[in-house]
């Protein structure tokens, strides 16, 4: 089912939670939802699936208006961080429910025909009897999911799904989620504030802040091409060196950047972005680049990080493989100049960092 | 944002095992503390048991079945039939709106709930009376039409009511807030409609909890003496329950008759007290199950 | 689906059904058993007159009442402010013999109906009774004087104090008990620096609550009290004497004073209560 959102928005009193959003989600899709706390993703999530109507704007589903439409009549499937299995029912009951409430109920045998290829299907099979709170976190999750797949659900959402495991078994549950996806021929709405989630799980990552929608892309190019700088620092490291746009070019020092693309007049400030990663190092005084002092070394398996201090004592990081770092030969205390490869400028001072 | 979701709030029942006052220090305190139990709860339980049987067995079936308190038996199991299915109606669905949405007033809502705990039994009587006795708003119409209330068994299943609403829904409501809304929102995007949401899912998720309201309500409602007193006009026979009847029995001094049938009431409180502290290590037991299950 | 959408709806839209009927029916409940009969109480005083209704409270007889009633209670709760912390110390944080019962014989006040109570504690406390006849050689007589009503008090009001305390000495935090334990503090100054802060909103709340059952109760009191007009009758037994008197202006004008005053303590109560949970969020 293909699902559009227009113009919506939506306030809790004075928290504006979603202003003006637009967003296409074709069908059979697997999108994430991807921002801080209090961007506004669960809301959103919320409104597509029924559980609350918007202030103003509308959902479509398959070209047809559904703001209106009850969550019962939606043809939607719900999976919640914390489960929200009932708990007074086993196993077999929680995933039966939505076959047991129809109005035109299928007889006893296909439901536990039905029931019991969900549970092979979320390998669950032989935990019919037992109740959620006899289960483990990863098998309550899959019950959920299989209660929610059960009614043959058009869409499905899943709200921080994996937000109450341990990183192993979020792990492994990610992956099995995405072929669990490819075999079903249904859309997918995953909300997540976890960034190596988003970009594993989905085909494109919508990126929310403050109510809003930073960027919508397939995972590669929201991690290449951040279209803003909240993007940037939201999604994998980055390094921010203030810069001055003098010329057509970002001055940073002795460098010069070319802007690409960047419309800003002589002599405003602006900050250069780049990914540890992306970055060549060299001794200093031979390449023109950023005067930096190495402070720390760590080495992180195939890759070494190397914490920077420039001008001023500004932080940065560069990541580098074991091969390269090797034939640099640095330690503790030299001096080196950074270039980076790929840089990103955008206007005005760096914004705040804010952790995911 | 979504409502966070409440998770279950485990209550540790675990105890201080006695790692810090002195043994003198622990064995005072627990000493004055047993000394004040005895003195004002466990004694005058026991004293009704012993001075009911004071006369002997033959003696205390003879109180117990006399027609008059029959009479009061019956009538305090009507008032208990007619009253406590009524609050336990009103318990859930205040319970149920108080719960699960979010509304302006409902603190006012809540307060108006919580009144019945602080105004004096005989006030809760009186009320009635100034509504529907004699001198009363509907006093002169309810005469006319010849509808007895106060005096007559209605007027005592008012107060009665008025006095045991807040029973039920003061049980479930903080039930139904910790457990939040997600499994009814999962239920409704399942396809379920509203009494299916309520039977198969809220129900069950709060039985115990509506068990012990439905309990404590009767309790009350079969013992409430200061209220129904005020409206019943004490004919024997026909407006007296069984704590009016205690009052008579006594004040007639016939004290084995009075606490024959008292022990009839002291009775059902303990089957209440039982009752009760079965639901709670149940309860106990299920924390502890949840606390166990793997993660 | 669209909950609500007449007069009255609910702040945020819910999926859930019901909200109308239910809130509806508690509304229309409520009006009936409580807010109707309420004001019928309210209008009466007004119907009256300031000048009558002030003759009739300071009619002597109705201030001795009136004192006993609160005068009493407030020792009471007192006592069971004591008591039901040592109670609710006892059984949360020492394990003996009959913990379970005791815990359990707590909630006996709740569930004996009240005249049940009078007769029993009469029974007990009468010169002749169990306990009345080890005090009757010190020269106590506790039965037929205002102390009986003192003490079908207590006994009303031991649950609400133990009960209010109880979860909170529970979880009060062990750890910050025992870190003070290990910088060598004694058991009396962490009582008195940190457990009593803890719960000293709840034990106030447990106090009114206490307090607002001990002035209007009526059934284990009467019993016990022997009733002198002006000594130890009560104010509850005033009101349902002028009411066999058909004196419906004088019981209506002690029950309005009685009324104010438990509105106000449930005023009082829930602003503890308030005051508990910002503690509680605090910590």
């Amino acid at each position: 089912m293909k699902i559009e959102i227009k113009s919506l928005s939506k306030s809790f009193g004075d928290f504006r939670a979603l202003h003006d959003i637009d967003l296409t989600i074709e069908s059979g899709e697997l999108v994430t939802l991807l921002g801080p706390s209090g961007s506004g993703k669960t809301t959103l999530l919320r409104i597509i699936g029924g559980l609350e109507s918007p202030d103003s704007g509308s959902v479509w589903f398959d070209g047809h208006d559904a703001t209106e439409r009850s969550a019962r009549d939606r043809r939607v499937g719900f999976v919640f961080q914390h489960y929200a299995l009932f708990r007074n029912m086993s196993v077999f009951d929680n995933v039966a429910f939505g076959l047991h409430v129809r109005p035109n109920r299928p007889s006893k045998k296909e439901i536990a025909e039905r029931v019991d290829h969900l549970l092979a299907l979320v390998q669950m099979r032989g935990f019919e009897r037992r109740r959620p709170s006899q289960l483990s976190g990863g098998q309550r999750q899959r019950v959920a999911l299989a209660r929610a797949l059960a009614v043959e659900p058009k869409v499905l959402l899943l709200d921080e799904p994996f937000g109450a495991l341990d990183a192993q078994v979020r792990r492994e549950l990610r992956r099995w989620l995405r072929h669990l996806h490819d075999e079903m021929n249904v859309t997918g709405v995953f909300v997540t504030h976890d960034q190596d989630e988003a970009l594993e799980v989905a085909d494109r990552v919508v990126v929310m802040n403050k109510g809003a929608i930073e960027q919508v892309g397939v995972p590669m190019e929201i991690y290449d091409k951040p279209a803003t700088p909240f993007v940037y620092q939201f999604i994998g490291n980055v390094n921010r060196v203030p810069c001055v746009i003098a010329g057509g070019e970002a001055r940073l020092g002795t460098l010069a950047l070319p802007l690409n693309g960047v419309d800003a007049p002589d002599g405003t400030h602006a900050t250069v972005f780049f990914r540890p990663h992306d970055l060549k190092l060299a001794p200093a005084g031979g390449a023109n680049g950023i005067a930096a002092t190495v402070r720390h070394i760590s080495v992180l398996g195939a890759n070494v990080r190397i914490d920077l201090a420039a001008d001023n004592d500004l932080p940065l990081e560069a990541e580098l493989p074991r091969v390269q770092f090797d034939e640099l030969t640095l330690k503790q205390g030299d001096k080196v100049v950074v270039i980076p490869n790929d840089p990103k400028i955008f206007p005005g001072a760096a914004p705040a960092t804010s952790t995911p | 944002m979504a409502a966070v979701a409440h998770r279950p709030r485990v209550k540790a029942a675990g105890h201080f095992r006695h790692r810090q006052e002195s043994a003198f220090a622990r064995w005072l305190l627990t000493g004055v503390a047993l000394a004040f139990v005895a003195a004002f709860l466990l004694l005058p339980l026991v004293i009704v048991f012993v001075q009911a049987l004071e006369k002997g067995v033959a003696f205390y079936f003879q109180a117990i079945l006399e027609p008059d308190a029959l009479a009061a038996v019956r009538l305090t199991l009507l008032v208990a039939v007619i009253s406590v299915p009524l609050n336990t109606l009103f318990g859930l669905a205040a319970a149920w709106c108080i719960a699960k949405f979010e509304f302006r007033g409902k603190s006012l809502l809540i307060a108006l709930i919580d009144l019945p705990f602080s105004v004096s039994p005989v006030i809760s009587g009186l009320v009635f009376i100034l509504l529907f006795g004699l001198q009363g708003w509907f006093g002169a119409w309810l005469k006319a039409h010849d509808v007895e209330i106060i005096f007559a068994v209605p007027g005592i299943v008012l107060a009665t009511m008025f006095v045991t609403f807040p029973f039920v829904a003061r049980e479930l409501i903080p039930l139904m807030e910790e457990q939040g809304k997600e499994e009814e929102e999962v239920a409704h995007s399942l396809g379920a409609n509203g009494w299916q949401i309520f039977r198969r899912v809220t129900l069950p998720n709060v039985k115990w909890g509506l068990l012990y309201g439905v309990l404590l309500c009767n309790a009350r409602a079969m013992g409430e003496f200061g209220a129904v007193s005020v409206v019943s006009g004490h004919i024997r026979g026909e407006t007296n329950t069984m704590p009016l009847h205690v009052e008579i029995l006594y004040n007639e001094y016939n004290f084995a008759g009075a606490f024959a049938v008292a022990s009839l009431l002291a009775l059902l409180a303990v089957v209440t007290l039982i009752a009760k502290s079965a639901l709670e290590w149940r309860d106990e037991r299920a924390a502890a199950a949840r606390l166990k299950a793997p993660v | 689906m669209t909950v609500g959408r007449g007069t009255i709806s609910p702040v945020r839209s819910s999926v859930i059904p019901g909200f109308g009927p239910t809130l509806g029916f508690t509304m229309f409940y409520l009006s009936l058993l409580v807010l109707l009969p309420l004001i019928a109480l309210f209008l009466r005083p007004i119907g009256m007159g300031g000048e009558k209704f002030v003759a009739i409270l300071f009619d002597s007889r109705v201030l001795a009442a009136l004192r006993l009633s609160f005068g009493g209670a407030l020792v009471a709760a007192g006592v069971n402010a004591f008591a039901g912390l040592l109670l609710a110390w006892v059984l949360v944080r020492y394990e003996f013999p009959g913990r379970r019962v005791v815990d359990a014989i707590v909630d006996l006040p709740f569930a004996l109906p009240t005249a049940v109570a009078g007769i029993a504690l009469t029974a007990l406390y009468a010169p002749n009774g169990w306990i009345g006849e080890l005090l009757a050689p010190l020269d106590i007589k506790v039965a037929f004087t205002p102390l009986g009503v003192m003490v079908a008090m207590v006994f009303i009001g031991v649950p609400f104090v133990v009960r209010t305390v109880q979860p909170v000495l529970q979880e009060a935090d062990q750890e910050v008990d025992d870190a003070a334990s290990s910088l060598g503090a004694s058991r009396w100054l962490i009582f008195r620096r940190i457990i009593l802060p803890t719960i000293l909103p709840s034990l106030t709340t447990g106090f009114a609550l206490a307090f607002a059952r001990a002035v209007g109760e009526y059934g284990s009191i009467i019993f016990i009290a022997g009733n002198i007009p002006g000594v130890s009758e009560i104010a509850p037994l005033l009101i349902v004497t002028k009411l066999e008197q058909y004196d419906y202006q004088g019981a209506t004008a002690i029950a309005a004073v009685m009324l104010v005053a438990s509105f106000v303590i449930l005023f009082v109560i829930n602003g503890l209560q308030k005051w508990q949970q910002s503690r509680i969020g605090r910590a």
